[in-house]
């Protein structure tokens, strides 16, 4: 929850060097390596209509421009439009001979969109009530189209003409009969063989009157410095650069515009090309189908604690320990300048690890195939912007976290496992979770008044059980990984 | 039986009696004690306690005939309440309030009225901590008539709003949180917004809407609609999970309020 | 950070059998229509207006001091009747929100003054900011937050938020306990 509405006290350092807490960062099962969103390629999953909720395929989506047809926002403060029912008495037209008052009145009910917040209606822009409920607005026009479909297809000639003059210059027939021989001739293909010249396209090849530029601008009208602003009826900024084509400065001339739609990521790790991250296809449903946040195979370390801090003497600092996985863990506390390549702890597995070393860098072989995929761009290791200004002292004894179960919650007997704990190592320990007490000291160059915050670093080396069984390896793989870590624990308060 | 006035010449009497130095001779009988010059105040030290007693005990009567007097006075200031109106028995009402037909007042809703008298009209929905007062602001100086606080009717007061305008009038709408300062006058039709705070001297214009953060206007073609069919839909269910409020007659009976 | 224990008096709060916490300065017309699933909190002068319509909540909820949760009205063509509102798991309220809402998902955090206008539906997973107002009849969408006065997406959450917010909830409901003597 505070990865949500505190700030990031917490951060883990990924791969290419950046700080993120461990919310906002994934874990890649077969590199067996943090990512973070810059390590990530974001792909489009879906369109979806944030009002309604539809969720629109791919083609369909070119095709309304990214807009969804059904839903349309305020021109006037850009919220979403609802659709109201008014009743208007529908006069029968009296046939001859019949007095007038005998018409009866059948009520009718017609529509308007009408926005919740600022109250705008359509009946405000002039236009008429619909009788369907939904469909049936007008498009609004673009004064503009006429020109804009011209210069369009005259491009597209464009467009043919050179890439016909190119293809010309790629295509030298050296084996005319083999050419003839292939099976898909077509007739612009024997054309060109004959030697004919291409087919003329009916198209005119008249250009558009181009634009021209007038140093003359219309003159203002003369009563522009004494008619008395209205201010009410004056369109904002923002209201006219919703409408782009249309631009209007009276509110009256405001139209309702489609709501646009948004998209569901999904992620996918750049380096070996598989998901990280894919949503479910409904847009409702907040379930994934992979998910492979880091968050749930990662230790989580959180900061309890701590005692206030001053330059040059040691505090207490409380971390609380979660293993989010299936599987028993061991985490030992290292220093920063460890390198950080993962071990296999496996004995009979040793012969593999030369080969495991060498294949962590490049991919692993459950890929697509290579016409599939399209070139990688791994992200640089930028150097990390953080330096520890406080010294911890790190335990010698490792810390086990049992597996995470959550049937525990409502099972009281109890934890049936007996760690033989140090006492002034570890103070807390319930299910997968444990708090451990570590001595911080600030370094003594930290000046109070610079509101600098205290930040130590540690690497934590953690046991990860692999559960992906490849060709290779039968068994679930045991690594040890690495992953550094940096702590804002507090400012300086009071001197040495 | 002794009447006050009795009580206040005995009152006198006794300490005309303690207080009087006496300089006549140690023979008289009246005396308690020996009249020592140097020190008066033991003179009458028994027949003082005495006196302070009587005296206290007059004080507190004539305190409670006080308390009596201003109860008296204050159950006049009752909140009236007419026919058909609704009013929740937990809803806070404080001060000299009229209430007309068709009103609801939901439970938790505040009406105070401090520094002088509110009017409120027929067909208003006043929701829970909604919170309408007529009070004086801090600073300001004793005005000279009693301020009377007049609202309209079919206004409806969204749950915690705050309204402490001078004048009201119909069909006017308070969003949720929205705060009408005092120098604020509003007149028909008005839609103040979520959040909206209005606190300089103005009158709103009609059919006005106020929204957003920096409380952007527009002008409405057309007035709200009166709230009436939630009226009538309130009318009927609210009475039967709270207690309500028994309309006393207005204005010519003041009966006490129940 | 870790949250710290929050401390109540017992006389002021009534626990259920289902483990609902509810404090006896609230305001809950219409008890009857009101369903507490399980493990709700209900704090201090807190309103329910069960009166007008049901409301239903999840398990784990919690519903800050000086909160409303009323149930919104709707015009038919015959007249005016309030809808029921359901909230789903795990939703925290924060103080003095206003819920008008007519359908609240589950994992939900709405932070303090937060208004949500009428008939809104907010889907599962999303976060209103403190202050928010969310105009009537917005749909959120799910792992959106939401914030300013009218409410606009400023940030798109993370996937793990789900269990951000179980987690949370849970644990204000484990350190909500009552102060011995």
């Amino acid at each position: 929850m505070s990865y949500l509405n505190q700030p990031d006290y917490v951060c883990y350092v990924c791969n290419c060097g950046s700080l993120k807490p461990i919310s906002k960062i994934y874990f890649c099962r077969h590199c067996s390596k943090i990512r973070c969103g810059y390590c990530v390629c974001q792909e489009v999953d879906s369109h979806y209509c944030p009002n309604c909720m539809e969720n629109l395929p791919s083609s369909e989506v070119r095709l309304k421009k990214n807009k969804c047809s059904n839903c349309f926002k305020c021109p006037c403060c850009f919220q979403t439009l609802s659709t109201r029912a008014g009743h208007v008495p529908l006069r029968v037209v009296p046939a001859d001979g019949e007095d007038s008052k005998d018409v009866k009145t059948t009520p009718k009910k017609v529509y308007y969109l009408s926005c919740s917040l600022c109250r705008w209606t359509s009946r405000d822009a002039g236009i008429p009530d619909q009788s369907m409920a939904t469909g049936g607005w007008p498009e609004q026009e673009n004064p503009h189209t006429s020109r804009i479909n011209t210069l369009i297809d005259y491009h597209k000639i464009l467009a043919s003409i050179e890439k016909q003059q190119s293809e010309r210059k790629k295509f030298r027939p050296k084996h005319p009969y083999m050419q003839i021989a292939m099976f898909r001739i077509t007739s612009a293909m024997v054309r060109k063989h004959i030697g004919h010249p291409a087919k003329p396209t009916n198209e005119s090849t008249d250009q558009p009157s181009p634009a021209v530029a007038s140093t003359e601008v219309e003159e203002l009208p003369t009563d522009i410095f004494t008619k008395p602003v209205e201010i009410t009826k004056i369109t904002t900024l923002e209201q006219r650069l919703q409408q782009p084509d249309v631009q209007t400065e009276n509110v009256n001339e405001l139209r309702p515009q489609h709501r646009q739609l948004l998209v569901r990521r999904s992620q996918r790790c750049r380096v070996c090309e598989h998901n990280l991250c894919k949503p479910d296809f409904c847009s409702q449903s907040a379930k994934f189908k992979i998910q492979l946040a880091a968050f749930y195979h990662v230790p989580e370390v959180r900061i309890v604690t701590c005692e206030p801090l001053r330059p040059g003497k040691s505090s207490e600092l409380l971390l609380k320990f979660c293993n989010p996985t299936q599987h028993q863990t061991q985490v030992v506390l290292l220093p920063l300048d460890t390198p950080m390549t993962p071990i296999l702890t496996l004995v009979d597995e040793k012969e593999e690890v030369k080969q495991d070393n060498a294949q962590q860098g490049s991919e692993s072989p459950n890929l697509l195939p290579s016409i599939v995929r399209q070139v990688p761009v791994v992200e640089e290791t930028k150097p990390i912007k953080i330096t520890a200004n406080a010294d911890v002292v790190l335990p010698q004894n490792c810390l086990i976290l049992p597996r995470r179960d959550d049937a525990a919650e409502y099972d009281d007997t109890g934890d049936t496992h007996n760690f033989q704990d140090d006492p002034k190592f570890v103070i807390w320990r319930k299910g997968n979770k444990a708090v451990i007490k570590l001595h911080v000291t600030p370094h003594e160059n930290i000046e109070e008044n610079n509101n600098q915050p205290v930040v130590i670093g540690f690497v934590m080396q953690y046991r990860y059980v692999n559960t992906i069984t490849t060709l290779e390896h039968k068994a679930p793989q045991k690594l040890d990984l690495k992953v550094k870590l940096y702590l804002t624990i507090g400012n300086i308060v009071g001197s040495a | 039986m002794f009447g006050k006035k009795e009580w206040r010449i005995a009152r006198l009497r006794t300490l005309k009696k303690a207080r009087a130095p006496s300089f006549n001779s140690p023979k008289s009988p009246r005396r308690a004690f020996t009249v020592s010059p140097a020190n008066n105040e033991f003179i009458c030290q028994s027949s003082y306690k005495l006196v302070v007693k009587l005296d206290r005990f007059i004080l507190m009567l004539l305190r409670l005939r006080l308390l009596c007097v201003i109860t008296v006075l204050q159950n006049r200031k009752i909140v009236k309440i007419a026919v058909g109106a609704l009013v929740c028995e937990e809803s806070i009402l404080k001060g000299d309030i009229t209430i007309g037909p068709n009103t609801i007042i939901h439970p938790k809703a505040s009406i105070i009225a401090e520094a002088g008298p509110i009017i409120i009209g027929e067909g208003n929905i006043i929701e829970e901590m909604a919170t309408i007062a007529n009070r004086l602001p801090v600073d300001a100086p004793e005005p000279t008539t009693i301020p009377v606080q007049i609202i309209g009717s079919y206004n409806v007061f969204e749950t915690d709003c705050t309204c402490e305008a001078f004048k009201v009038g119909d069909c006017n709408i308070l969003e949720s949180k929205a705060y009408v300062g005092r120098e604020v006058e509003l007149t028909n039709g008005c839609i103040i917004g979520a959040s909206c705070s209005l606190t300089e001297s103005d009158t709103i214009p009609e059919d006005t809407i106020i929204y957003g953060n920096e409380c952007q206007r527009r002008e409405m073609h057309g007035k709200p609609y009166p709230p009436i069919s939630q009226i009538e839909f309130l009318l009927k269910i609210l009475p039967t999970y709270h207690h309500i409020r028994k309309p006393n007659i207005v204005p010519t009976k003041n009966e006490g309020g129940l | 950070m870790e949250p710290q224990d929050v401390y109540y008096s017992k006389a002021e709060y009534v626990e259920t059998a289902s483990g609902n916490k509810v404090s006896r300065h609230t305001v809950l017309c219409g008890s009857q229509n009101i369903v507490l699933h399980g493990k709700v909190i209900v704090q201090s002068d807190a309103i329910i207006r069960g009166d007008l319509a049901n409301v239903r909540t999840g398990r784990y909820c919690i519903i800050s001091k000086n909160a409303i949760i009323r149930p919104p009205f709707k015009k038919f063509s015959r007249g005016v009747a309030f809808f029921p509102l359901t909230m789903g798991d795990h939703v925290f309220v924060g103080e003095r929100a206003v819920i008008n809402a007519a359908i609240v998902g589950s994992y939900i955090y709405i932070g303090k003054d937060a208004v949500i206008g009428r008939r809104c539906v907010l889907k599962d997973c999303c976060y209103i900011e403190d202050g928010a107002v969310v105009p009537p009849e917005t749909v959120i969408p799910s792992f959106t937050r939401f914030a300013g006065n009218p409410a606009k997406c400023v940030e798109d959450l993370p996937e793990c938020t789900l269990d951000l917010m179980l987690e949370f909830t849970k644990n204000y409901y484990q350190h909500f306990l009552p102060l011995s003597a």
